[in-house]
């Protein structure tokens, strides 16, 4: 069987959950898309100013995971419908791809987005996935991201890792 | 070196009922399967119709009382390493695209419910569990043939699995996105909106080195797949199918295959207004001048959208249509809507197909494809 070639990790970020996570318009009742969005923010720089993406386009993927992903809005859901009255807005807010529908939009990124969910690490299983995700072309830059949500809401948090394949001797000798 | 992918062998569910024959039954005479819900109350919501299987009517090998979205899984991974021939299901990894719900609601996580599938199955590693709503199937085949192709697996099962629960019922009626008629009707200028229906689908990805070295027959070959992204809105798709468009040349550029070889496009159809009109804007970029040689359904119209499983149930859909010669029409298609014009199935037509693509989107702005040709 075959070895997925290397990649580069180009940089990463934690950030945690706490009074100074910003807000993301649309996302008002849980710190999930706020953590993912503030990671990637931490990791590549501000959408609106020079940020490590910009003109990657079609070339850039995104990859999100977690055990549960928005428990937190998942659960409003549930008492939303049991009590008869649901909210449109949890419409979207439930599903995962929405906040990175809105990381794609902000720092222009059109290709491959892919949720996955996990029962162990997941950011191993993430890195796993944009190492085979690089080798098939798919993208040439993939942005890993994980979310973990925790009933005591200061234990949540989230990463953010901008990989892409391993540059190789030529591309070495220029840098 | 890379290899090509082929699917050696499928198992599928609807609300037709399991397997293949079932499924060209209701889909391919154009015959909707939507009936009053009685799993759940639904006096509340605008419409009480999905496209639901009769429960009296469908027993699957080993489920126990009830039928649920692992028994589903299950069936169709059975089916399809069975069809395929394939002896030792330990030799191969899986791929499955559920739900994700609360905790209180479904206390196994969705990683959870692949582990208990692979198990029940005595499949392989590793494991893997898309959840990208409605474009997590066609994730989960593309995944699969990514491993395939790398040549990190020899063969692999990869699919989904879904049935209509409570949850996604009421989320669909509060966001006013199911048709108050009861009909889906994709492309239609009278379409009110979705319905959603049980569905499940798994598929033997394989090598072509292994199908020969086990002297075994594909179906189909599995060309080119691609995934973008619209880069637009958090919930609503591109107006003009950017992201659809990007996605349908990509797969066509990768496979070498020119618009006006594509016979036939199985589309995300969900019949909602926004999501068909930009589809359809989407196709008339990508395929030019082809647009209106290429045949165009949208077969949510019989089996109702089944979410993170309607990629795989399509796939075979569409897989179907390849083997029997034979095009799915969309049902309730009267009115087509002009502003995008499409070379619409309105009734089953007979048609050779060596080309087709599997169309998916999904909130976020998610879009695939998959790109099958004759094998």
């Amino acid at each position: 069987m075959t070895t997925l070639p290397a990649f580069e990790l180009v940089t990463s970020a934690e950030v945690h959950a706490g009074p100074e996570l910003p807000q993301l318009p649309g996302f008002m009742v849980s710190d999930f898309a706020p953590l993912a969005y503030a990671a990637v923010r931490e990791c590549v720089g501000d959408a609106r100013s020079g940020h490590l993406l910009k003109g990657i386009g079609d070339r850039g993927g995104i990859i999100l995971g977690s055990q549960r992903f928005d428990t937190v809005t998942l659960e409003l859901s549930v008492e939303h419908v049991n009590r008869g009255r649901v909210s449109p807005i949890l419409f979207y807010q439930v599903v995962p791809t929405a906040v990175l529908g809105q990381i794609a939009r902000d720092y222009r990124l059109t290709g491959p987005v892919s949720c996955v969910a996990v029962t162990g690490d997941a950011r191993d299983e993430v890195l796993e996935l944009a190492r085979l995700l690089l080798a098939d072309q798919g993208a040439e830059w993939v942005l890993g991201l994980t979310v973990k949500l925790d009933p005591d809401p200061a234990k949540a948090f989230a990463t953010a890792d901008l990989v892409r394949i391993a540059p190789g001797p030529a591309d070495r000798k220029e840098s | 070196m890379t290899a090509k992918v082929y699917v050696s062998g499928f198992g599928v569910f609807s609300a037709f009922g399991f397997g293949p024959e079932a499924l060209f039954d209701g889909v391919f005479s154009g015959s909707p399967a939507f009936r009053m819900v009685t799993r759940f109350d639904v006096s509340h919501c605008r419409t009480g119709q999905a496209a639901t299987y009769p429960e009296a009517a469908v027993s699957p090998p080993d489920a126990g009382p009830g039928l649920e979205t692992v028994e589903v899984a299950i069936a169709c991974g059975r089916q399809a390493i069975e069809m395929a021939g394939w002896r030792d299901p330990a030799e191969l990894p899986v791929v499955l695209a559920t739900k994700v719900r609360a905790p209180s609601v479904e206390p196994e996580s969705p990683a959870e419910i692949t582990e208990r599938v692979a198990d029940r199955l005595g499949l392989g590693r590793p494991r893997r569990t898309f959840v990208n709503a409605c474009c997590a199937a066609t994730n989960a085949i593309i995944h699969g043939a990514q491993l395939v192709r790398a040549g990190v697996t020899d063969a692999v099962l990869a699919g989904g699995a879904f049935l209509v629960d409570r949850q996604a019922f009421n989320l669909f009626d509060s966001a006013q996105a199911l048709a108050a008629d009861g009909q889906l009707r994709p492309f239609d200028q009278d379409r009110q909106g979705v319905l959603l229906g049980d569905g499940g689908a798994m598929l033997l990805l394989e090598s072509g080195e292994s199908i020969r070295a086990r002297a075994a027959q594909p179906l189909v070959r599995l060309a080119s797949w691609a995934m973008t992204n619209d880069a637009f809105h958090v919930a609503q798709p591109h107006a003009q199918g950017a992201g659809v468009a990007a996605a349908v040349t990509a797969a066509l550029q990768r496979s070498g295959i020119s618009p006006d070889q594509l016979t036939y496009i199985n589309a995300h159809a969900t019949g909602t207004p926004l999501n068909d009109a930009a589809e359809a804007a989407g196709l008339h970029t990508a395929l030019g001048r082809h647009t209106e040689q290429v045949f165009v359904s949208g077969t949510k119209s019989t089996t109702g959208h089944a979410l993170e499983a309607s990629g795989a149930l399509e796939a075979v859909i569409t897989l179907l249509a390849m083997r029997s010669s034979t095009l799915p029409p969309t049902a309730g298609l009267r009115r087509p809507d002009t502003r995008h014009p499409l070379r619409h199935v309105s009734v089953p037509e007979r048609v050779e197909v060596p080309y087709a693509l599997s169309l998916n989107s999904s909130v976020g702005g998610v879009n695939a494809a998959i790109l099958l040709a004759a094998a």
